[in-house]
């Protein structure tokens, strides 16, 4: 009996047969399965455990949004746009960021390019709203429109600082238009032309929001006025590079004057084809158009000859601008335009309001707050914004500039909110540019 | 009467640049039997080449073009080698994806190397000569009489010399091109070359009067597609009619109906044609192979 349990325990310590060998390996490979197939589990369950509890807990953010093309034809545009956003933000992160009752706040700008297309727009609208962005910034106005759909649902609000010149149309409370009104360029431009003895106006503009707007602004204008608008031809601006069947259209019908404005781009090579064709006349162009950008394609303003147009920024040459100026272009390596600073002012406005409101969450609360960071003076600012009107568009004087047989002649603004001479004096006094200004009152802007 | 000269001549401009892109992709096609989506963003690269030649190597206009379209050769023979000829043989929609792929990368590529924003190549031919009314820019005209040349040089070429004639075989049998001694790989890359190179011409005489971007060449690309189509799959007379054609439409179309209907009169013509011709104008019954 003793034998056999001592042989047997000898077999067992000392032996191997192959079937314990073949009995190990397998038992082996079981346990290897077990591990890979439960590891990706394990991984997650540390990862979880580490997100929740071992990373080190983060400043308060409020988040901003943007979304624009910042890739493809008119990228330059969505660049200009987030570059001030961006340029603010960083500005005041380096200061810290801002104290709100008591608790410190940095910022953050979500930038997503949507290429102009309005469906991935929407998505970043989404996306953004899933980070609780506090404020949507965006470039054009179908972009707004999909973001004031959905910028008012209970608990999910977000303020929307739209950067476009048309009509405010919409009844949306917590929207903010932050450039000046197309009809006060409408008003001027036509008073300029109907003054220099044009007649007869051409309008070759985008089928879109913003040209149909223009378009009808204008053309209501200029019959009121005793003008006659003679061909009216749309033009895709953002995909058409050759305009030269609806040029020669439009010059069929002799006009004297055109209305024309797309991307900066398109438009030097629109006023080059249009020159090529033998056209003597004037040109209307819009405010979208930088005169800065004409005159690199165009190589100077001769080509332009008799027009009127928005004056660039730079126009304004008090020591705030210049110093924003050499700062964006350190910054960025480009020249700041109004793109950039009317968008960069927003976003100081806006950090000013949440401070003021006392809240980074209660949007409605900041709305009513916005007009608090208002006004600044040329002084102390690079430019003028002088509050909020009652349909929330920021009451910044347009600037613009004419030339005569291709020279610029010093450039001058309009001041469109007030309503008599006795505002437009005490204004007059109140503001720090160095420029003549004029007043046009205008009604529902 | 002058109005309509005008946009016969407008649109004799586009058509002649529609027709040198569309003779590439027809010329390519009939080797490749896959339409070469990419064809477009090699007319785009050739302009984007001749600019950087202009601006940053300061050549004068022809030796740019001329240099472009010698690299764009290259190019177009390395793309084939590695993106289509692996492909050969195996199912169709291989060739169109590796097309799909090509293009993306070309697009990404041109983007990264230069910027997305538009550039200006100066134009050589700045002058405006005016005839009885009608304003005919050099450029313009330049385009319109170098098309006709390049078309009138290809034809000679396909038809009078050895090497044309092995292209053409290729194209209408590839096997019996093999089996009668012609290197077919040798031919179907010399045939990219040369599309490549056509595509590049067209795209420098053109950039002048217009502004180049990365994205200039997936518009062209379609209508190029179009054009092939309409012509009849393989059909350089075919390529040549249907670009003419196309070009006087949207000229026609755009000057005295909408010019936000443009495409509209370019595809709905197509969808014409195709119903009574499903071949193309001049497109031939091929036998299944």
């Amino acid at each position: 009996m003793l034998t056999a349990l001592l042989t047997a325990v000898f077999k067992r310590t000392f032996l191997r047969t192959v079937t314990d060998d073949r009995r190990k390996i397998q038992e082996k490979e079981e346990w290897m399965l077990k591990i890979r197939e439960n590891l990706s589990a394990v991984i997650f369950a540390v990862c979880v455990f580490c997100c929740l509890h071992v990373l080190p807990a983060q400043a308060k953010e409020i988040v901003v949004g943007f979304t624009g093309p910042l890739s493809g034809p008119i990228s330059e545009y969505g660049q200009d746009i987030s570059n001030g956003i961006d340029m603010a933000v960083r500005e005041l992160n380096d200061k810290g960021g801002i104290t709100v009752k008591g608790e410190k706040y940095s910022f953050r700008l979500i930038k997503l390019d949507d290429r102009m297309n309005m469906t991935t727009a929407v998505t970043n609208v989404q996306q953004m709203r899933e980070q609780k962005a506090v404020a949507m910034f965006c470039g054009s106005a179908p972009a707004a429109f999909a973001m004031m759909n959905v910028n008012q649902e209970k608990g999910k609000e977000f303020l929307v600082l739209l950067y476009s010149s048309t009509k405010i149309t919409w009844d949306n409370k917590l929207t903010i238009s932050i450039s000046g009104p197309l009809e006060c360029h409408a008003h001027e431009y036509t008073d300029w032309a109907i003054d220099h003895g044009y007649r007869k106006l051409g309008i070759i503009l985008n089928p879109d929001v913003y040209g149909k707007e223009w378009t009808d602004t204008v053309r209501k204008l200029w019959e009121k006025k005793g003008g006659v608008v003679t061909a009216v031809k749309p033009v895709n601006y953002y995909r058409e590079v050759d305009f030269s069947s609806q040029i020669t259209a439009v010059l069929s019908t002799n006009p004297d004057i055109l209305l024309i404005g797309g991307p900066s781009g398109t438009t030097a090579l629109m006023i080059e084809q249009i020159r090529n064709m033998g056209f003597k006349g004037g040109f209307m162009i819009v405010d979208q158009v930088r005169l800065e950008n004409l005159k690199k394609m165009l190589k100077g303003t001769q080509l332009i000859g008799n027009a009127v147009i928005g004056a660039p920024m730079t126009c304004n040459t008090m020591p705030p601008m210049i110093t924003h100026v050499k700062k964006y272009k350190d910054w960025y390596h480009r020249d700041p335009n109004w793109e950039s600073i009317l968008n960069y002012m927003a976003m100081h406005a806006l950090a000013k309001a949440i401070k003021a409101a006392g809240t980074a969450e209660n949007i409605y609360a900041i709305r009513d707050a916005s007009a608090k960071a208002y006004p600044t003076t040329a002084d102390k600012y690079p430019i003028e914004v002088w509050g909020i009107s009652e349909y929330g568009r920021h009451l910044i004087a347009p600037t613009f500039v004419t030339l005569k047989n291709g020279t610029e002649e010093p450039a001058y603004g309009v001041y469109w909110w007030l309503k008599d001479k006795k505002e437009f004096d005490a204004m007059q006094k109140a503001s720090r540019y160095p420029l003549k200004f004029k007043m046009v009152p205008l009604v529902k802007q | 009467m002058t109005v309509l000269l005008q946009q016969i001549f407008n649109g004799l401009m586009l058509g002649s640049t529609y027709a040198i892109v569309a003779l590439g992709l027809t010329l390519v096609y009939g080797i490749l039997h896959v339409p070469n989506f990419a064809h477009g963003h090699l007319y785009m690269l050739g302009a984007y080449l001749c600019f950087t030649l202009m601006t940053v190597c300061a050549l004068p206009f022809w030796p740019a073009v001329i240099l472009s379209a010698l690299a764009l050769a290259v190019i177009g023979i390395v793309i084939e080698r590695l993106a289509f000829r692996p492909l050969n043989g195996g199912a169709e929609i291989n060739s169109l994806l590796a097309a799909i792929g090509v293009m993306m990368i070309l697009e990404n590529g041109v983007i990264a190397l230069w910027s997305p924003e538009g550039q200006r190549i100066p134009n050589p031919y700045p002058g405006m000569i005016d005839f009885q009314g009608i304003i005919l820019s050099q450029q313009r005209l330049l385009v319109i009489v170098s098309a006709l040349v390049l078309i009138v040089l290809l034809q000679m070429f396909i038809k009078k010399t050895l090497l044309g004639s092995t292209i053409e075989a290729v194209a209408q049998d590839r096997e019996g091109a093999a089996l009668v001694g012609i290197n077919v790989n040798r031919v179907s890359a010399l045939t990219f070359g040369i599309a490549a190179a056509l595509a590049s011409v067209a795209a420098c005489l053109v950039s002048p009067i217009f502004i180049i971007s990365p994205d200039m060449g997936s518009a062209l690309g379609m209508k190029a597609f179009v054009i092939v189509i309409l012509g009849g799959l393989g059909s350089i007379p075919g390529a040549i009619a249907g670009g003419l054609l196309l070009g006087m439409i949207e000229a026609l179309g755009g000057g005295y109906l909408s010019a936000a209907y443009k495409d509209v009169y370019a595809f709905g013509a197509m969808v014409v044609i195709l119903a009574v011709k499903p071949m193309g104008l001049f497109g031939r019954e091929v036998s299944e192979r």
